[in-house]
C-alpha cells in the first residue's frame, strides 16, 4: 500500500472517530 | 394524550444513526470514493457534510423537537400549506422506499438460508458463478418490464420475514425501538470490525485497498465529483425522508440540537469510511486469486456488490466450507441488521404522520402500514421485479432532492432564520451561528438545483439504464408526480369531493408524463411548453370549474 493511502487511513479515522467524540463530548444532555 | 418519549435521551441519536446507515454505507460509498478520485474525494465530501449534510439534519430534528409533531404536521406550523412537503416526504421518501427495500433485505434473508444449505452440502451455491445465482436462483430475473412472468416464492418469504420484524419491533412505540437500535447498530459495527481483520489479513488485500484510498487530486477540479459528494451525504443521511423529524418529535422541548445532528453525521460517514476496508480489502483478495485487476472484480456499485461481487469473494476464502459459510452468514446477517433499522425507521415515519394527523391506536395503524407494504412488495417478487425496483429507487431519490430542497427554502427564506440559529444555538455546546443561516439560505439549495439541472439534462439524453421508456414512465415520472400530487390532496383533504380540483390534479399528472415522453423522444424544448400548458389548463380547470358542471357533463 502505498504512503498517501495509509496516510488517509490514519487521516480518517482520526477525523470521523474525533468528530463523534468532538460531538458526545460537546452534547449538553449527556 | 402525552407524546411517547425515548426511553433515555441517547436512544435518539442511537436510532437516527440506524435510520442512517443503511446498505448505501456498504454498497455505495465505497465505490463513489474509489471512482471518483479515492482519498482525494473525501475533501468535497467533508465540505458537503459540513456545508449540507449537518445543517439540513440539524434543521429536521430542529422542526421535530420545536413542533413536536411529525412530518406531515410540522411543516404547517411553519407556514400554513406546507404540510405537502412532509406528506410527499412519507409518500416518496418513507413509503415507496420501504415498499422495495423490504425486498431487497429479504434476498439477505434468502441468501442466510442459502449459506446454512451451502454448510450442509460442502459447497456455496454461488461459489461457481455468483452472478448466475443471484440473477437465476434468487430472483430467476426476466428483462421483460411489461412481462410479470411467475411469482418468486423466496423473495415472497424473504419479504414476509422482514416485515414480520418490523411489525413487532414498532408494535409497542419508540422505546422498545429505542432498546432494539442498540442491537441494530451494534452488531453491524462488530461485523464490519470483524470483516477488517479478516481482510486485511488476505493476501492481496493491500491492492484493494490501494485501488480504495488511491489519491487522484485532479478529480476534485470536476464539478461532476463535487456533485457525487453532495449528493452521496444527503442519501446517506436520511435526509427528505421525513424519519429525522418523526423521530425527532418524540423529544422533549430541550433537547440538544446541533450536538446530535454532529453525531449522527460523523457516526454515518466513519461506518461508510470504515465499510470501505472491509469490502475492498476482501476484493482485493479476489483480485489476487483471479489473477486480474480489483476494478474487475468490483464491478458496478449497487446491489451487485452485496449479492454478486462479494459473495464470490467469500466462497474463495480460505479455509473451506465452515469458514466460508460463516461468513457468508455474517455477511448477509449485517446487511439484514443494517436494513433494518432504516426500514422500521421508514415505517415509524409513516406511522407517526398518520397517527398525527388523523389520530388512532398506534397498533392498529403499524399492523395497516406493514399489511400494505408486504403486499405492495409483491409487484418486486416477480420475476421482472428487479426492474422496477431499480426504477422506482432512481426516482424516488429525486423526491428526496425535492423535499431537501422544499425544506431549506421554506425554512431559509419563508421562516425567520434568525429565530431559528437562535432557538437552535441556545440547546448545544456546539454553535453554529450565521454559517448554518448561509448554508441553508444559499448553499444547500443552489447546490440541490445545480443537482436537479444536471440530473434532468442527464435524464433524457438517455433513458435509465436503457428501460423501455413506457416503464420508466409509469415507474419513474408518473409514480413521482402522482405521490405528489397526492401529498397535495392530503394537505387539502377538501379537494377529495370536489371533482372539479380533482381533474385538474389529473391533467397536471397527465401533462407531466405526456411532455417527459416527448423529451424522451425529441429531447427539445418544446416538451417544457407542453408542461406549462398542462399545468395552467389543470390549474384553471381546478379553480374555475366546479363540480357541478362535470357532475352534469358526466350525466
Amino acid at each position: 500500500m502505498s504512503e498517501v493511502a495509509i496516510i488517509t487511513m490514519i487521516l480518517g479515522f482520526v477525523f470521523f472517530i474525533g468528530g463523534v467524540v468532538y460531538g458526545l463530548l460537546k452534547m449538553r444532555d449527556k | 394524550m402525552a407524546r411517547e418519549r425515548w426511553d433515555k435521551r441517547q436512544a435518539f441519536i442511537m436510532a437516527a444513526i440506524g435510520s442512517a446507515i443503511g446498505l448505501g454505507n456498504v454498497i455505495r460509498f465505497p465505490y463513489q470514493l474509489a471512482q471518483n478520485g479515492g482519498a482525494s474525494f473525501l475533501i468535497p465530501y467533508v465540505v458537503a457534510l459540513i456545508t449540507t449534510g449537518i445543517p439540513l439534519l440539524a434543521l429536521e430534528i430542529y422542526l421535530g423537537i420545536r413542533f413536536q409533531k411529525g412530518p406531515t404536521e410540522a411543516f404547517g406550523k411553519v407556514r400554513k400549506n406546507t404540510n405537502f412537503i412532509g406528506w410527499f416526504a412519507v409518500l416518496a421518501g418513507a413509503a415507496m422506499i420501504t415498499f422495495y427495500y423490504t425486498v431487497l433485505m429479504g434476498w439477505s434473508v434468502n441468501y442466510m438460508a442459502k449459506s446454512v444449505q451451502g454448510l450442509f452440502s460442502g459447497v456455496l451455491p454461488w461459489s461457481e458463478n455468483s452472478r448466475r445465482f443471484f440473477f437465476d436462483e434468487i430472483l430467476k430475473f426476466k428483462e421483460t418490464p411489461f412481462s410479470f412472468g411467475t411469482l418468486n416464492i423466496g423473495s415472497v418469504i424473504g419479504n414476509l420475514v422482514v416485515w414480520g420484524a418490523v411489525f413487532l419491533i414498532l408494535l409497542r412505540g419508540v422505546k422498545v425501538v429505542g432498546k432494539i437500535v442498540n442491537w441494530t447498530v451494534g452488531i453491524p459495527w462488530i461485523i464490519i470490525i470483524v470483516l477488517i481483520i479478516r481482510g486485511i489479513t488476505l493476501e492481496g488485500s493491500g491492492a484493494g485497498l490501494e485501488y480504495y484510498l488511491h489519491f487522484d487530486y485532479h478529480q476534485i477540479l470536476e464539478p461532476r465529483v463535487w456533485l457525487a459528494a453532495y449528493g452521496q451525504v444527503f442519501f446517506s443521511l436520511s435526509l427528505g425522508f421525513g424519519v429525522i423529524i418523526a423521530y425527532a418529535s418524540y423529544m422533549p422541548k430541550d433537547s440538544d440540537i446541533n450536538a446530535n445532528a454532529w453525531v449522527i453525521s460523523f457516526a454515518n460517514c466513519a461506518t461508510s469510511f470504515f465499510a470501505g476496508f472491509a469490502i475492498f480489502s476482501t476484493l482485493g483478495y479476489m483480485a489476487a486469486v483471479q489473477g486480474v485487476s480489483v476494478a474487475d472484480v468490483a464491478g458496478d456499485p449497487g446491489i451487485g456488490l452485496a449479492f454478486v461481487a462479494y459473495p464470490s469473494a467469500i466462497a474463495s476464502l480460505p479455509g473451506g466450507i465452515v469458514t466460508q459459510a460463516l461468513f457468508a452468514i455474517t455477511f448477509f446477517f449485517m446487511i439484514f441488521m443494517l436494513g433494518v433499522d432504516t426500514a422500521f425507521s421508514l415505517v415509524e415515519t409513516i406511522v407517526t404522520g398518520l397517527k398525527d394527523t388523523f389520530g388512532g391506536k398506534r397498533v392498529k395503524i403499524t399492523a395497516t402500514v406493514c399489511v400494505v407494504g408486504f403486499l405492495f412488495g409483491f409487484i418486486y417478487c416477480f420475476q421482472n421485479g428487479l426492474i422496477w425496483l431499480d426504477i422506482v429507487d432512481h426516482w424516488m431519490s429525486w423526491g428526496l432532492m425535492g423535499v431537501g430542497l422544499m425544506e431549506a427554502v421554506l425554512i431559509g427564506w419563508f421562516y425567520n432564520t434568525k429565530k431559528v440559529i437562535v432557538d437552535i444555538d441556545s440547546t448545544s455546546g456546539i454553535k453554529f451561528g450565521t454559517f448554518w443561516i448561509i448554508c441553508i439560505k444559499y448553499v444547500t439549495p443552489i447546490i440541490l438545483i445545480l443537482t436537479f439541472i444536471v440530473n434532468f439534462v442527464n435524464e433524457f439524453n438517455k433513458p435509465y439504464e436503457g428501460y423501455n421508456t413506457a416503464a420508466l414512465l409509469i415507474g419513474g415520472w408518473g409514480l413521482l408526480i402522482t405521490l405528489f400530487f397526492i401529498a397535495l390532496l392530503l394537505q387539502k383533504r377538501g379537494d377529495l369531493k370536489n371533482p372539479g380540483k380533482l381533474l385538474g390534479y389529473a391533467i397536471a399528472i397527465a401533462g407531466f408524463v405526456f411532455s417527459a415522453n416527448y423529451y424522451y423522444a425529441h429531447n427539445n424544448a418544446l416538451g417544457t411548453v407542453f408542461l406549462i400548458v398542462a399545468i395552467a389548463i389543470g390549474v384553471v380547470t381546478g379553480k374555475y370549474v366546479k363540480s357541478k358542471e362535470i357532475e352534469e357533463v358526466m350525466s
